[in-house]
This record gives C-alpha cells, structure tokens and sequence, in this order.
C-alpha cells in the first residue's frame, strides 16, 4: 500500500515520465492485484477461524 | 562388839521384812530391762530424778512363770507387750528377801490403768509439744503423687499386717505394678524411735520414693505405745515424703497417725488406697481420652461435612465458571470479529479508494474521456512555453499517434 501511495503521490504531482507511465500504471496494477489477494486470503482465513 | 555370820544377818533381814512387808504392796517404777528365761521373767526397776534422769532407786523383781500365766489370762494380753524398756509400770508385790539371793520383789498383780494413764499423759504432753512446734501438719503439706508406684514401707517382715499390705497389692484388680522397699523397724518398744530415724533418713537420702508407708499389724494400746512417743511422731512429721499410716488398730488415733499425711486404719486400707488412687488417675485420664477422642471424633465429622459440602460446591462450580468463561468468550469474540470486520473494511475500502484513484489517474482513462497527451522530445508537455516554433511534437490519441511541426505560436 506505501508503494501505491508513493505511485499516486507521483502521478498526480506529475513525476512520472511518460516512458514510464505504462510500466508504472502496470506495476500499481500489480500492487492493487496482490493487496487485493491478499486481503482475500486473510477474509477467507478469517471466515474460516469463524466456522471453527 | 558381836560379829553376826552373813546368815544370821540374812537371817534377821528377812525376819524384820516378813514382819514389816506382811501384806503384799503396789510399786510404781520404770521398767529397764526385763528378760524371760524358763517362762520366768526377771524384770530390772528403776526409778529415775523427773529433771536429770538420773538412777534414785533401783531394785529386781521376778514374775513367776505360773503367775505369769495367771495375770496373761486375766489381762487377756501378752505380758510381753507391758513389760518393754522404759514402760512405767505398776506392780503388786511381796517383798522377799532370801539367805542366799537377797532382796526380791515376787510380781503377783499388774495395774494395767496406771501404764496407761502414764502413756496418755506422755501421750497429751507429746502432743501439745507437735502442736507448739507446728508439726502436726507439717507432712500433710507434702505433694502425694496421683500415681504411687515407688513404696518405702517401714514395717517388720514377719508382721501379719505386712503380710496384708502386700497382698492387698499383690491382688489388686487393676493389675498395677508396684516397686515396694521394706525397711525393717522394731514396732514397739524404745528401738522404734531409733530405727525410724535411721530408716527415714536413708529413704530420704535415696530421694526416690512416692511415699512412706508405716505398716504395724495391729495391736493393744500398750502394743502402740511407741507411736505415740513424742520423738517418732516428729520423725513422721518432719519427713520430707508424703507418710501413711496402716498401724492396725481400730479405735484409737497414736500421734503417728494424727501427723502423718494419711492415716488408716488398717494395713490392707492403706494398700487399698494407694491402689485406689492410683485407678482414680486412671480413669481421670479414661475420662479425658475419652474426652478428647469425643472431641476428635466431632471435630472429624464436622470437617467431613464441612469436606462434603465443599466437593459439592465444587461439583457444581466448574459448570457455572464454564459458563461465565464461556459468554465472557463469546462476547470477546464478537468484539474481536468486529474490529477484523472493521479492520478488513477498513483495509478494503482504502484499496478501493486507492484503484479508483488509481483509474482516475490512468492516462488511458483521460484519453479515452477525448484529452491528448502532448509530448516534445519524451517529456509531457504541460505549457506551450515548452514549445517552440519548428519543434516535432508527438500528439497522442486513444487510438495513435500523430507527430505534428509547430508553425506558429499563439498566446
């Protein structure tokens, strides 16, 4: 999340370049994708922990 | 001057004594020695100054053996017992005087009241002596175990009561062990002083005993004269253990008994008591074991309940303690699953915020709303002052690129 932050932080202050502009939507693409795994996996712990 | 022979003086002597001593006479005086040989007693009279003791007359007097008899069956009494050293008595008797033996008092009657009169004024002023020297309850004072087991008994071996007093010991019910010394003692006559003294100073000095047990078989009054003597009485009086007595003898009270520290009536009483008091420990103590095995048994049945009433409070406890637990765990998990859920929507919410953001900032996004990107040389361009005439710019499109030349500038 500190790395999508810093990323936003970047775009909207116009840091990036536009070479860059692809590999960096793409990699805060990435990040999104794994935190948003990541809280899955910890709902779908948690719902387990539940169930027992 | 005539010469008489020494029969003729005799003689004469016995003539003027027959003549003068007609009827027989009573004579009071002090027995010093008296000794029966051949059944006849040869008896040595005194008669002593009242203030310095002193010898003022002395004389012998014989007691035929059949006299003897006579005055035994009228007296009901062994002669033997009256006629002790020391004892005062008062005798009818003829005067004789023989040629050959010389002077001599036949012994025909005795008078029994005179010596006993004689004993009870020895007696009262012996008496008035222990209660002016504070010794009448001086042995009384002295602490009698509650347990007597350790007996110095004062006694002569062949004596019937002494006999009694051990068996009455010996057969005791209650089966008690007793650890008994005797210590010889003459029980009558002028060595009973004597003896007692030395017997109750080695009894002291083995500092041993529970108590001194005085034994005598019993007896006539005469018999017990020696303890009623003054000196014996304060022996008892002043020995440091606890003295009983068992003289034997029924009616009368000697000056033994009055200071001793207990005194009975007969031998077999005297064991009587000591057994007595000892079952009286016993069972004191029965009483008290019993006391406290009651206490003990109450004590434990009161625990016992006191131990049921807590197992059941325990039997039911842990159910009531899960219980609480249990909610107390619930409501904790409730808690916890709602700071996760908060937690997790919270996390949710900025990741939503952050790929909204995310797509709002996305150039594709604002290209495709209609926006070009401009760039000269790679690099955005934000301003026109960027630009300059003759530059190649790249416009950028949602769709391709197109390069332009700058042909002019406008403001």
């Amino acid at each position: 999340m500190d790395q999508l932050d810093k990323i936003i932080h970047d775009l909207e202050n116009g840091a990036i370049e536009i070479d860059e502009l692809d590999s960096t939507m793409e990699r805060a693409q990435a990040l999104l994708a794994y935190c948003q795994e990541k809280l899955r996996k910890i709902e779908s712990k948690i719902e387990r922990s539940k169930s027992v | 001057m005539t010469a008489y022979s020494l029969l003729e003086l005799n003689t004469y002597l016995k003539r003027v004594l027959v003549l003068n001593f007609e009827e027989p006479l009573w004579v009071r005086a002090e027995i010093m020695q008296a000794k029966t040989h051949r059944g006849h007693t040869y008896i040595d009279l005194v008669e002593k100054a009242a203030d310095d003791e002193h010898v003022q007359a002395q004389a012998s007097a014989i007691l035929w053996s059949r006299q003897r008899k006579v005055l035994e069956s009228k007296l009901n009494q062994n002669l033997d017992d009256w006629l002790t050293e020391g004892a005062e008595i008062s005798f009818l008797v003829e005067v004789q005087f023989h040629e050959v033996h010389g002077l001599a008092f036949h012994v025909i009657d005795v008078d029994p009241a005179y010596t006993l009169g004689k004993l009870e004024l020895q007696r009262q002023e012996a008496l008035d002596k222990l209660r002016l020297e504070k010794l009448l309850d001086q042995n009384k004072k002295c602490q009698l175990p509650d347990v007597i087991q350790k007996l110095a008994v004062i006694s002569s071996d062949a004596a019937s009561g002494y006999q009694d007093f051990l068996q009455q010991l010996r057969e005791n019910a209650f089966g008690y062990a007793f650890d008994l010394h005797l210590y010889s003692n003459a029980m009558q006559g002028l060595q009973t002083e004597k003896e007692l003294s030395e017997n109750l100073e080695q009894i002291r000095a083995q500092n041993y005993f529970d108590c001194v047990v005085l034994i005598r078989g019993g007896g006539s009054r005469i018999d017990l004269s020696a303890f009623d003597a003054y000196g014996v009485a304060r022996e008892i009086a002043q020995c440091p253990i606890p003295v009983l007595t068992g003289i034997g003898h029924e009616t009368d009270t000697t000056l033994a008994d009055l200071v001793a520290h207990r005194a009975f009536k007969t031998p077999t009483a005297a064991a009587a008591f000591v057994v007595d008091r000892n079952a009286v420990y016993e069972n004191t103590l029965l009483e008290k074991f019993h006391h406290v095995e009651q206490l003990t048994r109450y004590s434990l049945q009161r625990e016992s309940l006191q131990l049921k009433n807590q197992e059941n409070s325990l039997r039911y406890l842990p159910a009531e303690v899960w219980s609480r637990a249990q909610s107390e765990l619930d409501r904790t998990k409730k808690v916890v699953d709602l700071l996760i859920d908060q937690r997790l929507n919270s996390e949710k919410s900025k990741i939503e915020k952050v790929a909204t953001h995310l797509a709002a900032l996305h150039h594709h996004s604002v290209l495709n709303r209609g926006y070009t990107l401009t760039t000269l040389e790679g690099r955005i361009v934000r301003s026109s002052a960027q630009i300059k005439k003759g530059n190649s710019i790249k416009t950028r499109f949602k769709d391709g690129v197109i390069t332009s030349k700058v042909e002019a500038q406008h403001d």
